[in-house]
């Protein structure tokens, strides 16, 4: 799976494989690892303990000493057995994905992918193309430095054991319905936008249910501590006059002008969801009606990093 | 991890250690000196963390060393050589040793197990075989290490299962996977040869009859010949040097079947009604190239040939225990030498010298006449007649030996009389040879296996008389019991330690020593002897059983479509659930009521594992399941108050049930979620349930009664 590929032919196994591998294990939410999944093959070790077990066996014939064939047949049974062990060292492992991820391009992105029934597990090796992988405990952290912007499925992770002996290598390419955004880089801070300051002279003018996105300071905390399952917030005579909004447009562009635009436009957004404005994006084939808080921000983010 | 790689490199020291114990047959003083040093400087390595050593550093030292070992041991042979090279490496590579490489482990552990087969090699006794088993043990414990993630005991459980796998596998693959003969020849250890030696003087049998070991084992298949019968012929000598008797040339072969021909022939004349005799022969490795066989062998094992002495030859020094069977003639031995007239001329070679014992011969000749048994009628009554004394300790004799005990010390063991009564046939013109070989034997496992020992050493006399060899054993005459009995029995009467002695040892054999040799009869027969003619007739047993089965399972089936009645049926039946039960109903009841309770355990397990899967996703519903039935829920409530609601009417509880409060908690909350905390949890649930239970059962019992 990972490495560089050069040959055409080693392109083309490759292939086969992803489409075969595609067909066997489509990507999945949570995946316990099964008969059907797993791979067991003699490792090059235990390609030179067979050719071991073969000169314990013709040295025994060759002494006729049933001892040697004995010892040498103890070895081939141990051999077959580790395929056993080596099979249910990994069968029943649960990996289970999380919820989409998200970060800027150039910045590290993190995952974890938490494990099920890890315990009395030995000897687990991720694999994952240039993603640093880490297992700890009943989780697994997967680290990488993504450059492009887009919305990733996660590739097919290689787990293998060479447990109990290292005779024999039990291995699967595990695809999880795991989803990261890569948003578009912001640009360093150019303009410092007024921040909303809360005065306290203003007077509030009525209470509403909170709505995600709200600012706790405005969560009228008596009234949460008697009714804990309807949180209000207090709306203020200022807010009620709309505040400017602001209509951030993406003209159609391409190549590296779009990519600094779309890095203007996160710096923007970001700078805007800090100050808890509310403002729309104008993208060439679609809208993002007014809004604000981190569900707006999110929504915009997500649809430059698709542009 | 460290402390996983020092104690991997601690087990591949104690596996090493053990080898140099296990692979000091093959060793010299000088390396076995070497090797000593080598292992205390990896102990300093390990336990005072001394610097590991660097490649050169190593190479210069397995330089060294490996010319010295050319140097020391190159009389030892090839495989002593190969031996010490292959352990040196092990060796040097340990004093390297970096566990963090897995490599060097992975190299070193294959060695080991090569090393393990040489020491199979040089020794097959019981005990090493159980050491060598635990060493393989300890390596493998060692090569698991190598590949663990976290530094592992011993798991009992893990460890059973994987014996259960692998143990059948293990038996199967001995049993059934093919044997090959050898492929090539190779190298043997030159080893002490032991038994009869090529040169026979008067004393060479007494010092060989103050051993113990054991020489071979026979079995029988059908009767087995009489005491009288058993002269186990290993090698012949001839040409006498005033000294000592040299062994005859033995370079010619013949075919056995030519010699039972032969054989057959010569005796026709005579109608003696012979037998052959069937039996098996495990011998012990002694480094020598003769066989035994008693009379005439009619049948070769392999690799072996029948030279025209009528001995068998093998054509490699036994260096490994070997089991053939074989076929015997009981008859005199044919002569079957190809220049007949200058062979037996060679029978009548004598040195010059005692004058005394030529005439006696002469005289013995002059009353037998030209008749050869006569004259050993005579040459036996005057042994039977002139006090002579059959004794372990002869008085040592120098220059005329046979005059001197003829006539002056008449006393001697049976190589004397052997000697001398060859050497009065001689004298009068019969051709006659000495035989070696061994006179009877020891019956064990309740006389189905005949051990032979050094202790039954002898000496006797074949002389010619028309083309056969006839036997003749002039020890009898003065002791005849010696065919009856063990030499240590027959001289019991002269131990110094007197009887109560005698008795100790006597029971000290039957109780210790008897079922100690038949268990390494066992295992040299069963393990060591399993050969490929035997694994050939364990195949034609296992088929012809099944055709049988399959034969009788046939016949029955068209018996039955044939003449079916009721009766018939019946009677059928009975007989086959007789058959049945009589055979194996203890060995079914024993294997029903093991699997039975294997499977109650099984599925006790099984739900076990269920339950706690269950409260480690979903506690509160495994909760409602164990306890609704006896105390009812409110609809509403939640489980921490259900709990507190039993607790209140059941005061004798409240404990356990504060406790499965707080592992509700830790589960439910995912503080907690641990296979530990949910075992309590079930723990908890079952001792509530039960105690709810009994109140329940007592209340609904008992309530009438004091309602009454």
């Amino acid at each position: 799976m990972s490495g560089l590929s050069r040959s055409p032919l080693r392109d083309w196994a490759r292939q086969r494989l992803l489409r075969w591998l595609a067909r066997r294990q489509p990507a999945v939410a949570s995946l316990t690892l099964r008969h059907r999944f797993l791979l067991v093959l003699p490792s090059r070790y235990g390609l030179a303990f067979s050719g071991l077990i073969l000169l314990l066996y013709i040295l025994g014939t060759n002494y006729q000493n049933n001892l040697v064939l004995l010892l040498s047949f103890m070895l081939l049974s141990l051999l077959l057995l580790c395929i056993v062990l080596s099979y249910r060292n990994l069968a029943g492992l649960t990996l289970l994905a999380g919820p989409p991820v998200a970060t800027f391009a150039g910045q590290q992105l993190q995952l974890i992918v938490s494990l099920q029934h890890w315990q009395h597990r030995q000897s687990l090796q991720f694999e994952l193309g240039n993603w640093q992988c880490q297992q700890q405990q009943g989780w697994l952290q997967l680290q990488h430095l993504p450059t492009q912007r887009g919305l990733y499925q996660l590739p097919r992770l290689k787990l293998s054991s060479v447990h109990p002996f290292g005779l024999v290598r039990c291995w699967c390419y595990l695809a999880l319905q795991q989803q990261y955004w890569v948003y578009p880089t912001p640009l360093p801070h150019s303009q410092t936008p007024a921040p909303l300051s809360s005065n306290p002279d203003q007077s509030w003018s009525h209470l509403q249910p909170y709505a995600q996105g709200d600012k706790l300071q405005r969560i009228d905390w008596k009234k949460l501590a008697r009714q804990p399952t309807q949180p209000v917030v207090k709306v203020y005579q200022s807010e009620q006059a709309p505040p400017p909004q602001l209509c951030l447009v993406l003209p159609p562009l391409e190549g590296a002008a779009l990519e600094l635009k779309l890095q203007q436009l996160t710096r923007q957004i970001l700078d805007l969801s800090a100050a808890g404005q509310s403002y729309s994006l104008q993208l060439p084939d679609a809208l993002i009606k007014y809004g604000s808080g981190p569900e707006q921000q999110q929504r915009c983010l997500q649809a430059l990093a698709l542009c | 991890m460290l402390a996983l790689q020092q104690s991997l490199s601690w087990r591949l020291w104690w596996v090493q250690l053990a080898l140099c114990w296990l692979l000091s047959p093959a060793f010299s003083s000088v390396s076995l000196l070497s090797f000593a040093v080598l292992l205390s400087l990896k102990l300093m390595q390990l336990r005072w963390h001394w610097r590991t050593w660097r490649l050169t550093e190593a190479n210069l030292v397995a330089a060294a060393l490996v010319l010295l070992f050319i140097l020391t041991s190159r009389s030892q042979g090839l495989l002593a050589l190969m031996v010490h090279l292959l352990y040196l490496a092990a060796l040097l590579r340990l004093l390297g040793f970096r566990a963090s490489a897995l490599n060097d482990a992975k190299q070193l552990m294959l060695v080991h197990y090569l090393l393990l087969a040489c020491a199979l090699i040089l020794q097959q006794e019981l005990l090493i075989a159980l050491v060598v088993l635990l060493v393989l043990f300890g390596q493998l414990w060692a090569h698991y290490l190598a590949f663990a993630s976290q530094p592992a005991r011993l798991q009992p459980i893990a460890l059973l299962k994987s014996s259960l796998l692998i143990l059948p596998l293990w038996a199967l693959l001995f049993v059934f996977l093919p044997r090959l003969p050898p492929l090539w020849q190779l190298p043997v250890t030159s080893v002490a040869q032991t038994g009869l030696a090529e040169v026979l003087s008067p004393g060479t049998i007494s010092q060989l009859v103050s051993s113990d070991a054991l020489v071979f084992r026979a079995e029988f298949n059908g009767v087995a010949p009489a005491a009288t019968e058993l002269y186990w012929r290993a090698r012949v000598y001839q040409h006498f040097d005033g000294n000592s008797w040299f062994q005859a040339d033995s370079a010619g072969s013949v075919d056995p079947a030519r010699a039972l021909q032969q054989a057959e022939m010569l005796s026709a004349s005579q109608s003696a009604a012979i037998t052959r005799i069937e039996y098996n022969l495990l011998l012990e490795p002694h480094q020598q190239q003769h066989l035994f066989s008693l009379a005439l062998p009619v049948t070769l094992p392999e690799r072996s040939r029948l030279t025209t002495l009528g001995l068998l030859q093998s054509r490699q020094p036994l260096s490994q225990q070997t089991q053939f069977s074989l076929q015997s003639w009981l008859g005199a031995v044919p002569e079957l030498r190809t220049r007949q007239t200058s062979a037996l001329q060679a029978d009548l070679q004598l040195p010059p010298g005692n004058p005394a014992s030529r005439q006696l011969a002469l005289d013995l000749k002059r009353v037998a006449g030209g008749d050869a048994p006569l004259l050993v009628q005579q040459i036996q009554q005057y042994l039977q007649q002139g006090g002579f004394v059959y004794s372990l300790t002869p008085p040592v004799l120098q220059g005329e030996q046979v005059d001197q005990f003829l006539f002056s010390s008449k006393n001697g063991f049976c190589s004397h009389y052997a000697q001398a009564t060859v050497f009065l046939l001689r004298a009068a013109g019969v051709p006659s040879r000495i035989v070696g070989g061994y006179l009877g034997g020891e019956w064990l496992a309740n006389g189905r296996y005949l051990q032979v020992t050094q202790k039954e050493a002898h000496a006797w006399v074949e002389y010619y008389q028309q083309g056969q060899w006839h036997r003749y054993d002039p020890t009898l005459a003065v002791a005849p019991a010696r065919a009856f009995r063990r030499l240590d029995q027959l001289f019991a009467a002269d131990n110094l330690a007197g009887p109560v002695a005698v008795f100790l040892q006597q029971r000290w054999q039957r109780w210790l020593l008897q079922p100690l040799s038949e268990l390494d009869y066992f295992w040299s027969r069963w393990i060591l002897g399993f050969t490929p003619a035997t694994q050939w007739q364990l195949w034609q047993q296992i088929q012809h059983s099944a055709t049988m089965m399959l034969a009788q399972l046939e016949a029955q089936f068209t018996k039955v479509n044939a003449t079916w009645s009721v009766a018939n049926g019946r009677r059928w039946l009975a007989t086959f659930s007789d058959h049945v039960f009589h055979l194996s109903h203890k060995l079914m009841l024993c294997t029903g009521l093991l699997a039975a309770s294997l499977l109650f355990w099984g599925w006790q397990r099984y739900q076990t594992w269920q339950q706690r899967l269950l409260l480690q996703t979903n506690p509160a519903a495994l909760i409602l399941q164990y306890l609704t039935p006896w105390q009812p829920k409110v609809q509403g409530q939640t489980i921490s108050a259900y709990l507190q609601q039993i607790a209140e009417q059941q005061p004798g509880l409240q404990p356990q049930l504060q406790l499965l409060v707080r592992r509700y908690q830790q589960l439910s909350f995912g503080t907690d979620q641990s296979a530990k905390t949910a075992s309590q949890c079930l723990q908890l649930l079952q001792q509530i349930k039960a105690q709810l239970r009994t109140q329940q059962i007592r209340a609904k019992v008992l309530r009438p009664f004091y309602n009454r």
